[in-house]
């Protein structure tokens, strides 16, 4: 088991430092980015072009300032171009609603995606499976923006139902904190639950026609626990693998539309006004996070599935 | 023979196809007393594995039609509710697969796996069932069956899976074990101890065993009576005496003398059946080996009757022939050392 | 080991990791001979034929063919040996590209490793479908379109397509129906008899192996523990694994399964962990403490009969007197010869039913 964490925390070392390597040179080969112009502004002069470069390090060969800037995300201190702000508190700041937002969809997504693949597979071939699978369709083919748009377009400005978008932390009015978040659930899981119902369906059909179901059946269980304790249960393991990889990457700020259309100030958003206004410090800061959440979901999918399959054990 | 403990007459099944039905059992009855074992013989195709998985109500009612008659005792299970049937299902009536790996739960442990059986039948406690999984192991002569009740399926070998799944067969005490091919997977050392198991379970426990399998080395090791079957009929049914040293069917000697054996000299060439099994979507009206026949004659157009026509009674065949021209007619008393009888 | 065999293994070791699949084994195939290596599931067979063919390289020992080593071979070099070694599948629907129709599958090699170039390509590839029995219609059709057997014989085509000189056939019939393994057998026998191909058969069932070979390899655990021609296997097995196969094998003879015989306890052992000694002594009813201690040579007994036993049944005391470590003995073995047959009135377990 050490050896399988000390693999991984050297797997996301190298992860870490090739996304941010990428994101780096991604932004300072892309036209239109000069940071010089939005810091001094547009209407500075050479002179005071030439301090912010020297300033900021601009002048500098790309190694030196890439070092510089991870020097800066190491010890916090990476802050925004134009507005000096510190990023690490902006994201700080964005976690809340990022984390009430996601944990929150995804128990809805899980739930319901597994419970119309169960139905799906129950009735495969049926009315109730294709009147679902259309639906997961329709869900998955829906854009996020669109639906969300309709959503506060019809339920919070032609009915004043619930209110237009924005955050309200939990521990300073539950309440509120619910209200403003059940839309953008509802928006976020559309998508997941589309999906999760179909890939579940088709993993428990494909259970079903394993040998051990058979053999269940010959052992003369009920149906119910059949399907539950034989087939659901094998089912689902490739749906965690999928869960563990969706949720680390809609928590490292992945719901971007969704939090973007709702306007929840959380991370996703944040990161993506700074690819919005071309600035890199919250770009390396957001993709990180980011990464660190997906690497981190991804072992812990590994670990799951061995105790799940006990035919994969994750080696020690 | 003893009073039947089941009784299986005019068995037919047919599967739902898009190129319209397949029938895979074409009206098939045996009857097995307590004690004994049946084996059903074929090669794939021929309807034997769908015969068994239809007096076990294994097959799905949206895809398979089942008429006839399966009596277990004086219960007639066709017509039975699904409850009824699931009661009986493991209970009483218990079946074996081929492939022991593919046919236990692979993320169950095994003790679980033989609990759960116990549960469904009977009320029972938890320690209780595992106390009757460690003594179920240990009749089955798993050497250490404390510590293999715990274990996963994929960390045993192959014979001790196979006798894990009698194990669980085992349960709850059934009347009838139908065993689906229970050592065509296996290696040929442990083959031979599987069959040695199932002949002593049969006598410690009264229990009627019916063999399916292709293989007819271990029917003529552990049977006490043979069907043969052909595109889903019975073309020769018989003890193993009759069937292998007098067979009458053209079928069973085309088997006879396929194979490949150890204890008679080589042949330069086996004599191999020409051609394949009908499909069973355009099943043949009359003997459904005609069209491989060598022996073939207008008579075979119809469907002969199954009946006894050597002389012993209880060896019947569906072959019109009469038994003179067959004992001439057959190439392979040399090689597989037929008794030709007066 | 003549110089004159055409496929060599000569102390052949593969390990994964702590698994000893191949442990010393060293075996010479002669041209137009058929060869047939017979064991169970763990024995090693698969694992020398993968080291035999170049598709796996062995931990330790030489493979050679035609006397070159072909561990050295360059690419353009490994690619002609394709050309002259092949193997059919056990698995032919695995095999097979289910995309491509059967006659493209086996003009593809044919064309690959022909001189000729694609001159009369056509016709070539339709006479060897028909000479494995597939008429020209069949060769026009998809695998999945045909019957197991018929799958078999493309493989076995696909085979043959090069012209090579050595055919491992890998467990080519243990998938199929008796009747149509019948089939199959008579057509590798007439196969081996048109083409003078080299063949190298795996099962583990003897009876199909003994239809067609003229000699027979038994191996164990990793091991070959017998060799000998094929009447001399069967009529007088030496090594006890020999004889416990041919008894355990079921005959379809309802009066020979009266007969008292060796029904061996437990599963064969564990490749990672081999028993000390020799690796059959645990499961066999010859066992005594040398075998314990001390792994049997292979030793030959004359007339092309090896074995590795303390105590070999089925030899005369002239051909004991006779007997020589063999060469293609494994290293790690002793090298004393045993002193005298087997005689089953030695030992006390014989015929006891399996106890595991």
């Amino acid at each position: 088991m050490r050896g399988f964490v000390a693999r991984r925390m050297a797997g996301m070392a190298l992860v870490l430092l090739a996304v941010s390597l990428t994101a780096f040179l991604v932004f300072n080969v892309i036209p239109g980015g000069d940071p010089t112009v939005r810091i001094a502004g547009r209407s500075a002069s050479e002179q005071t072009r030439a301090q912010v470069r020297e300033d900021f390090g601009f002048d500098r060969s790309y190694p030196v300032q890439y070092v510089r800037l991870m020097g800066q995300v190491l010890d916090g201190t990476l802050t925004s171009y134009p507005d000096r702000v510190n990023v690490r508190d902006e994201i700080v700041r964005g976690i809340p609603a990022t984390a009430s937002l996601v944990i929150g969809a995804a128990v809805i997504w899980v739930l319901f995606g597994v419970g119309f693949g169960v139905l799906s597979a129950r009735y495969a071939g049926r009315w109730p499976d294709r009147v679902v699978g259309a639906l997961a369709m329709v869900a998955i083919s829906l854009p996020v923006f669109w639906v969300g748009a309709m959503l506060l377009y019809y339920l919070t400005y032609r009915v004043e139902l619930f209110p237009p978008g924005g955050y309200v932390g939990l521990s300073e009015d539950p309440g509120g904190w619910l209200t403003h978040l059940l839309l953008p659930w509802f928006t976020l899981s559309l998508l997941f639950i589309g999906v999760y119902a179909r890939v579940l369906r088709t993993s428990m059909l494909d259970a079903e026609h394993e040998d051990y179901v058979r053999t269940a059946r010959a052992k003369g269980l009920s149906e119910r626990r059949v399907m539950t304790r034989h087939v659901l249960r094998n089912a689902l393991v490739p749906l965690v693998t999928l869960f563990g990889l969706d949720f680390g990457a809609a928590i490292g700020g992945g719901a971007i539309l969704t939090e973007a259309v709702f306007d929840l100030h959380g991370v996703g958003q944040y990161a993506a006004g700074a690819v919005d206004s071309l600035d890199l410090p919250p770009v390396i800061g957001t993709t990180l996070y980011a990464a660190f959440f997906i690497v981190l979901m991804s072992a812990l999918v590994d670990i799951v599935y061995g105790w799940l399959d006990p035919r994969v054990r994750v080696d020690g | 023979m003893a009073e039947p403990v089941l009784r299986v007459e005019d068995l037919e099944v047919a599967y739902a196809t898009a190129a319209g039905p397949a029938r895979a059992v074409r009206g098939v009855s045996f009857a097995v007393a307590p004690g004994e074992t049946l084996a059903i013989v074929g090669e794939s195709g021929c309807g034997k594995s769908s015969a068994a998985h239809a007096v076990m109500g294994l097959l799905d009612a949206r895809r398979a039609s089942v008429t006839g008659r399966v009596q277990l005792g004086a219960r007639e299970l066709l017509g039975a509710s699904h409850t009824e049937r699931r009661l009986v299902r493991g209970g009483e009536l218990a079946m074996v697969f081929q492939d022991p790996l593919t046919s236990l739960n692979p993320v169950q442990r095994v003790g679980t796996q033989i609990a759960e059986q116990l549960h469904a039948h009977r009320a029972i406690g938890r320690a209780a069932a595992r106390e009757r999984a460690v003594e179920l192991l240990g009749r089955v002569r798993i050497a250490a069956p404390a510590a293999t009740v715990d274990a996963h399926p994929h960390e045993l070998s192959g014979g001790m899976r196979q006798r894990v799944m009698i194990a669980m067969a085992l349960a709850n005490e059934p009347r009838v074990l139908i065993a689906d091919e229970p050592t065509t997977a296996l290696d040929v050392t442990i083959q031979a101890q599987i069959l040695d198991l199932l002949a002593g379970l049969r006598v410690e426990l009264g229990l009627a065993l019916i063999l399916i399998t292709h293989d007819l080395g271990v029917v003529a090791e552990i049977a006490d009576r043979v069907l043969v079957m052909y595109a889903g009929r019975i073309v020769e049914a018989g003890s193993p005496a009759e069937v292998f040293l007098d067979p009458q069917h053209p079928y069973t000697w085309g088997l006879l003398g396929a194979i490949p054996r150890v204890d008679r000299p080589v042949a330069p060439r086996l004599p191999a059946i020409a051609g394949l099994p009908p499909s069973p979507l355009a099943p043949p009206a009359g003997c459904p080996f005609q069209a491989r026949c060598p022996h073939a004659v207008a008579a075979c157009a119809e469907l002969p009757a199954l009946e006894a026509r050597a002389g012993a009674l209880g060896h019947a065949d569906r072959c019109v022939l009469s038994p003179t021209v067959k004992r001439a007619r057959r190439e392979v008393v040399g090689r597989i050392g037929l008794e030709v009888s007066a | 080991m003549t110089s004159a065999a055409l496929l060599e293994a000569v102390h052949l070791e593969h390990r994964y990791g702590a698994v000893r699949a191949l442990d010393d084994v060293s075996l010479a195939i002669a041209p137009g001979e058929t060869f047939g290596l017979v064991g169970e599931s763990g024995c090693g067979k698969s694992t020398l034929a993968r080291a035999l063919l170049g598709l796996l390289e062995p931990t330790a020992g030489t493979v050679r063919f035609d006397g070159r080593d072909i561990a050295g071979l360059g690419r353009r070099a490994r690619r002609a040996l394709c050309g002259e070694l092949q193997i059919v599948f056990q698995d032919h629907s695995g095999s097979l590209n289910p995309r491509r129709r059967v006659d493209r599958i086996v003009r593809d090699p044919m064309r690959r490793h022909d001189p000729n170039g694609s001159e009369g390509l056509e016709a070539r590839v339709a006479a060897l479908l028909e000479q494995v029995g597939l008429s020209a219609e069949q060769g026009a059709r998809f695998p999945h379109e045909l019957s197991a057997g018929q799958r078999q014989r493309v493989g076995i085509a696909r085979a043959l397509a090069p012209a090579p000189r050595l055919v491992i056939a890998d467990e080519p019939v243990s998938a199929l129906d008796v009747s149509v393994q019948a089939q199959i057998l008579n057509l590798l026998c007439d196969l081996r008899d048109e083409l003078g191909v080299t063949w190298l058969l795996i099962a583990h069932d003897l009876g199909v192996v003994r239809q067609v070979s003229d000699r027979i390899g038994v191996m164990y655990l990793g091991k070959l523990v017998e060799v000998a021609p094929t009447p001399a296997l069967f009529a007088r097995p030496v090594h006890p694994y020999t004889g416990a196969l041919l008894d355990a094998g079921p005959v379809p003879d309802p009066r020979a399964s009266r007969r008292a015989r060796i029904v061996l306890s437990g599963d064969p052992g564990d490749a990672a962990d081999p028993p000390p000694g020799c690796r059959f002594h645990p499961r066999c009813p010859r066992a005594s403490a040398l075998c314990a201690e001390s792994e049997p040579p292979l030793v030959s007994y004359g007339a092309g009969r090896l074995a590795a036993c303390h105590h070999p049944a089925g030899v005369t005391p002239e051909e004991l007197a006779g007997a020589r470590v063999a060469p293609a003995s494994p290293r790690s073995a002793g090298d004393a010869l045993p002193r005298a047959p087997y005689s089953s009135a030695d030992s006390g377990a014989s015929s006891s039913p399996s106890s595991s």
